[in-house]
């Protein structure tokens, strides 16, 4: 006690003791706004007022465009492709007229989200009840499955014609999608993502390199030209399902919720999946001019994969048409190899009502990030057996999304037109035209894909060869 | 013992022998521990009818049925008005429920009756996988494990509505025996409309507890759903800096007619936080700390601990000043010195004065180190003058260090 009142007497005046030598100003003064506040000028900066100028549009981008672009995954690089090598500019069309139908199905799921904070299997449970939702994960488990070994199979394909063994990058790719994913938050892999998606510019300029007919490229996306023939109309079935898939709506609409959007302050989200979607199509229509610029002219038409239409493209187009549509490959397995686990993840955790979600940590989310491995590991240890025939795969996990996907439509319908759900944020009567609209066009693709399917099986075809 | 999904293939006969298909059972949830079912609801010439538990003269299981005296005594049910209960397979069947003992959430995949000749009381939840088989099979499957079963009395269940309560929806209202902090964690998981119904739920201070503990993100989307009324309410029984992380983050428009709201007390604390940008010390420190005036005796200091101990941000640190007035900062002093110090000696006798202040415009982040590894309550925060004008607490500190999506974000428990 008494050695503390002689600490008093010897104490300097605090001021000159001085603070703790620390850096004077934080990194940055953020923007401040000016309340008047019983007469004083006061300026607040502890404000988080929304960015200015192009920040202001990029923090939009998020879900949506991750969605969207992980759509453009392997398969679907060789659909698109493959619709360019063999048809020419013809089928440009269908992406155009998709691109609404694409937009319209994106934006509801955002909305949902929004407007309910669930994720799409979240209300398929409470909405459809236990049996259309075990139906509805039985699918996307196998499917989702089946996509994710294609999508770490792309990476191995893109990474040998970039020089890289994949034994090699098929791990590097999984560990890095995982520890992104397990240690990292929400906003961080939305970043990391949507770095991803820029990757997709290397198809316009492989598009640009391969010396289009621009006069054609233009007729071909304004003139819709139908030829019944079994490979065009197999190929339109393809296109249509690899643009609109189911894991494409879990992913935005469960994104979209672990991002925080909420029904109040509902609009930013619905031009991010405007953007996407048209982000999207531009870049598989790119796809689809690069083959046809190149391959389709000079008569090399047969395309079963990505990395055949890289191969391909590398003596027509040049080197370095090849190379960016390498790195797009890569690129894009790499986003859709993340992007699909954790659709699968979501959408199972919802099922349950099993904690879900980026942002938890390890101990609050074992289940979701335990599903989340499962996946990856499953992806990459198949996607690395030697000569694994991916192409009857796809061709399986094509039929099951077909199947699934109309249903889909229809929970999504019906969910966004029920007022106790959305509120204000229900369809207006011209959504619905346009998504009732996409549920016959797609329901009526799934039917012919299916029906040609058994068909054939049968030696019967349905169209002209 | 009955499963909903058995009982849902029931049909309801009367005395003429008149039936109807069973559709739902209604019960009201604050009644009981295990609430008794209060009303049936069965379809009978396209519409949905509903009688009174009163009107049940027997159940005979063997033969699937529920015995009544008049099915046409039923009354239509209205979409639009609802029911007063709570039913079984239309609100709580699928939904998502809080099992308060393992603090876990899970959905109720079917439900377990006591059933008797003349009651039927909901007993348990059950969710696991034979269950689904149960239901799938449509009752074909009769297995099931009794670890997958959730005793109804520690069941909380949500409609994911903010508004039902207020509109007279039953609930359990069980989820507020939960700790604050623990409420949160929940909270933070679950859909952000199932989040603001929980918090309508407890008590408006334990609300305000479980609203600071939860992220930032969750805190603006849930104070969104609640009226103007409500979310002043809460924002007033928050912590001063909680409430100005949370008002900060919200439309302006909307921060500001929050604020004129706010009792004048609680809101001079929040506009003087504001003034800080978020990534300063100015930005997470609190500013309702105790100061007291360096020539009170110890006596007269502990007195004024007791009514402070009553704030929001009571820490374990006592700040010693020039006087009550003149907020020159002198020393500090923690809580056990003032409890091992003789009642009459000042607290300039008592106090540390050798103090390591923080300035408000220094980096939160740097300074969070410095707290933490200076292993001490909080650290002052004063202006160029040497005045005290807030503390940067240990879980301010904590805070900024740990990543983003951390639990440890909201730690709130030295204060």
């Amino acid at each position: 006690m008494k050695s503390r009142k002689e600490g008093v007497e010897g104490l300097e005046p605090i001021e000159n003791i001085g603070s703790a030598g620390l850096s004077q100003s934080p990194s940055a003064v953020p923007a401040a706004i000016c309340i008047n506040y019983r007469g004083r000028r006061i300026k607040l900066h502890g404000l988080r007022l929304p960015p200015k100028g192009i920040w202001k549009w990029l923090i939009i981008l998020g879900p949506g465009l991750i969605a969207t672009s992980a759509g453009n995954d392997a398969g679907g690089i060789a659909t698109y492709s493959s619709a360019g090598a063999k048809f020419g500019y013809d089928m440009i069309w269908v992406m155009v007229v998709l691109t609404l139908s694409f937009a319209i199905v994106q934006e509801m799921c955002t909305r949902l989200g929004a407007a309910t904070g669930r994720g799409l299997l979240d209300l398929i449970r409470e909405k459809f009840g236990i049996a259309w939702t075990l139906f509805a994960i039985a699918i996307i488990v196998v499917a989702n499955g089946g996509v994710t070994v294609s999508e770490f199979v792309g990476i191995g394909a893109a990474s040998e014609l970039l020089g890289v063994s994949r034994y090699i990058s098929v791990p590097i790719a999984a560990v890095g999608l995982w520890y992104l994913v397990i240690f990292g938050s929400y906003a961080r892999v939305e970043k990391v993502f949507l770095l991803m998606t820029l990757v997709f510019f290397a198809y316009p300029i492989a598009a640009i390199l391969g010396n289009p007919d621009w006069g054609a490229v233009a007729r071909g996306a304004v003139v819709p030209s139908v030829r019944f023939e079994s490979e065009y109309i197999f190929l339109l079935v393809g296109v249509l399902g690899t643009t609109i898939t189911p894991y494409i709506q879990i992913f935005q609409q469960s994104s979209t919720v672990e991002r925080g959007a909420a029904r109040k302050h509902y609009g930013p989200e619905r031009l991010d999946a405007y953007f996407g979607s048209i982000f999207s199509n531009i870049m598989s229509v790119s796809m689809m001019i690069a083959t046809a610029a190149t391959l389709y002219v000079i008569g090399q038409h047969d395309i079963q994969s990505a990395a055949d239409a890289a191969k391909a493209l590398e003596p027509v187009a040049g080197v370095w048409a090849g190379t960016l549509f390498a790195i797009g490959l890569l690129g894009a397995s790499l986003l859709a190899g993340g992007v699909l686990p954790l659709a699968t993840s979501y959408a199972i955790s919802e099922a349950f009502g099993i904690p879900k979600g980026v942002n938890l940590d390890y101990r609050r989310g074992k289940v979701f990030f335990g599903l989340f491995t499962a996946f990856i590991v499953f992806g990459a240890v198949v996607a690395l057996i030697p000569n694994i025939p991916i192409f009857p795969l796809l061709v399986g996990i094509q039929v099951l999304n077909g199947v699934l996907l109309p249903i889909i439509l229809v929970f999504i319908l019906l969910l966004i037109n029920n007022e106790k759900l959305t509120g204000e944020l229900k369809n207006t009567k011209t959504y619905n035209v346009l998504g009732w609209g996409t549920f016959a066009i797609i329901t009526l693709a799934v039917v012919v894909m299916l029906g040609g399917q058994i068909l054939e099986t049968f030696g019967i075809d349905l169209f002209a060869k | 013992m009955a499963m909903l999904s058995e009982l849902l293939k029931f049909n309801v006969v009367d005395a003429d022998g008149r039936r109807a298909r069973l559709r739902d059972l209604e019960v009201a949830l604050l009644d009981d521990e295990y609430p008794r079912v209060t009303g049936i609801h069965f379809s009978s010439n396209g519409s949905t009818l509903r009688l009174d538990w009163e009107a049940v003269t027997g159940v005979n299981s063997s033969a699937r049925e529920i015995r009544v005296s008049d099915v046409k005594a039923g009354r239509k049910v209205s979409e639009k008005k609802g029911v007063a209960g709570v039913l079984l397979k239309g609100d709580v069947l699928d939904a998502l429920i809080i099992d308060l003992l393992s603090r876990r959430t899970t959905r109720a995949t079917d439900l377990r009756l006591d059933v008797s000749d003349d009651s039927m009381e909901l007993k348990a939840v059950d969710t696991g996988l034979g269950a689904m088989l149960r239901r799938i099979t449509r009752g074909a499957f009769r297995g099931g494990k009794n670890r997958d079963m959730f005793d109804w009395k520690y069941v909380e269940f949500l409609r994911g509505d903010p508004q039902a309560v207020d509109s007279g929806a039953g609930y359990h209202m069980r989820i507020g025996r939960l700790p604050a902090g623990e409420i949160a964690q929940i909270a933070d998981y679950i859909p952000y409309l199932h989040a603001a119904e929980l918090l309508t739920l407890i008590a408006d201070e334990k609300a305000a507890l479980v609203l600071q503990a939860m992220s930032i993100e969750r805190q603006v989307q849930v104070i969104e759903e609640f009226d103007e009324e409500q979310a002043v309410a809460l924002l007033t029984m928050m912590s001063p800096d909680r409430a100005t992380d949370l008002i900060g983050r919200l439309h302006v428009p909307t921060m500001k007619k929050y604020l004129a709201l706010i009792p004048m007390k609680q809101r001079e604390r929040i506009i003087d936080l504001l003034r800080y940008p978020e990534d300063s010390v100015g930005g997470v420190m609190i500013n309702n700390t105790l100061c007291i005036g360096d020539g009170t005796t110890v006596k007269s200091a502990r007195q004024q601990v007791r009514s402070h101990s009553k704030e929001r941000d009571f820490i374990g640190v006592i700040f010693v000043t020039e006087s009550a007035n003149n907020k020159t900062l002198r020393g500090t002093l923690t809580l056990r010195a003032l409890m091992d110090a003789e009642d009459d000696e000042k607290l300039s006798e008592v106090m540390d004065p050798y103090v390591v202040t923080l300035n408000p415009q220094d980096n939160s982040v740097d300074a969070a180190y410095r707290v933490m590894t200076g292993q001490i309550g909080a650290m002052a925060v004063t202006d160029p003058d040497g005045k005290l004008i807030g503390a940067m607490t240990i879980e301010s500190a904590i805070s900024q260090v740990v990543s983003p999506g951390s639990a440890l974000n909201a730690v709130k428990v030295f204060s």
